[in-house]
């Protein structure tokens, strides 16, 4: 299987995975402001997928935004293992221009 | 049971870690007192129903946040909360220039990150954020461990691997631990709960290389991890 890392960080571009479109549709509408677009995501969601993932799809987005908001307002620099790691495809996604990339790169 | 509402089976690990949470925001911490806690929880609940990113639980909100918290913190707050890719090592300097101290922004961090937590998972079954307890006006102890030190943070944190640090020992328990777990080690019982937070909704450490690995039956790892990078692509988090 090939995965185009670009749908992670773009909704609109396939990701590749098999129930890609229907749980990037339930986040983007998770961290919108559109309740009845959630409500839609999570009917949508759970048909494919069953209501297991709605719930674990739902920890999971919680646990990030609160390690997203921790990382963002202390500046820590990401490891270095990982800056190397991750060289050839941060730059290509935009992830070098987040205003939080300050805090690793300078 | 805290979700006792929801139609979906919810883990018991998850809310029983949830109710743990919820109850550590009424209680006080180490540098704000229950009743600060708890306003900052109140408030970004309040912004994330003004925005339509919550739902209104009906509970009246007593006393105001507004009249428990200085406007620095207000800001910060709201700043956090509803636009965290715009947290800049500016945002920070200005808050320590408004009067918020370092282990302070430390707590008030941690809290209102803890808050969404667990709010976004209410929220992410088409739940109100599950009530608060009655807020401790007990005074903080306002103790700053030993050991933190500058490891290229914004705020101190405690690095891993020092001798004879008790605290360092209870909260890294002779891990190595990623810099988003020592990332609010300032005021070790946050850093404490986003460990704990970690192992509990994500993973423990010891999977974090098997790519085949998630906790979640659900869930393959690549799904794990397609959820999490979209968040934090929304989120402008490099880290």
């Amino acid at each position: 299987m090939t995965i185009d890392l670009r749908g992670v960080v773009d909704p609109s571009v396939p990701t590749g995975l098999p129930n890609g479109e229907v749980l990037v549709t339930f986040v983007a509408a998770l961290l919108g402001r559109d309740g009845a677009a959630l409500q839609d995501a999570r009917v949508a969601l759970a048909a494919s997928m069953g209501a297991d993932a709605v719930v674990a799809v739902s920890i999971i987005a919680a646990n990030f935004s609160r390690n997203d908001r921790i990382a963002n307002a202390t500046g820590i620099p990401l490891e270095a293992d990982f800056v190397k790691l991750s060289e050839d495809f941060r730059a290509a996604l935009g992830i070098d221009n987040f205003a939080s990339a300050r805090n690793t790169l300078g | 049971m805290l979700y006792k509402d929801a139609d979906m089976l919810v883990p018991a690990e998850i809310s029983t870690f949830h109710a743990s949470e919820l109850a550590s925001f009424a209680q006080s911490g180490t540098w704000l007192t229950g009743e600060e806690r708890s306003a900052v929880v109140n408030l970004v609940r309040q912004l994330r129903v003004s925005a339509g990113s919550a739902i209104d639980s009906g509970v009246p909100v007593q006393p105001a946040p507004a009249s428990v918290l200085p406007e620095a913190v207000l800001a910060l707050v709201e700043r956090l909360a509803m636009a965290p890719q715009k947290m800049t090592h500016e945002v920070y300097l200005q808050a320590v220039a408004d009067g918020i101290s370092e282990p302070e922004y430390v707590e008030i961090v941690g809290v209102v990150a803890r808050s969404m937590n667990v709010d976004m998972f209410s929220h992410g079954l088409g739940l109100a954020p599950r009530q608060l307890g009655t807020p401790s006006s007990v005074e903080p102890d306002c103790e700053r461990p030993a050991g933190v030190v500058n490891e290229g943070a914004w705020v101190a944190t405690l690095p891993g691997g020092q001798v004879d640090n008790a605290v360092e020992a209870q909260l890294y328990r002779g891990n190595m631990q990623p810099f988003i777990y020592r990332a609010l080690s300032l005021v070790p019982d946050e850093a404490a709960r986003v460990i704990a937070g970690g192992n509990t909704q994500y993973l423990s450490l010891e999977h974090f290389f098997d790519y085949e690995y998630s906790k979640y039956p659900a869930l393959t790892r690549a799904e794990v991890e397609l959820v999490a990078g979209q968040v934090s692509a929304f989120n402008d988090c490099f880290y």
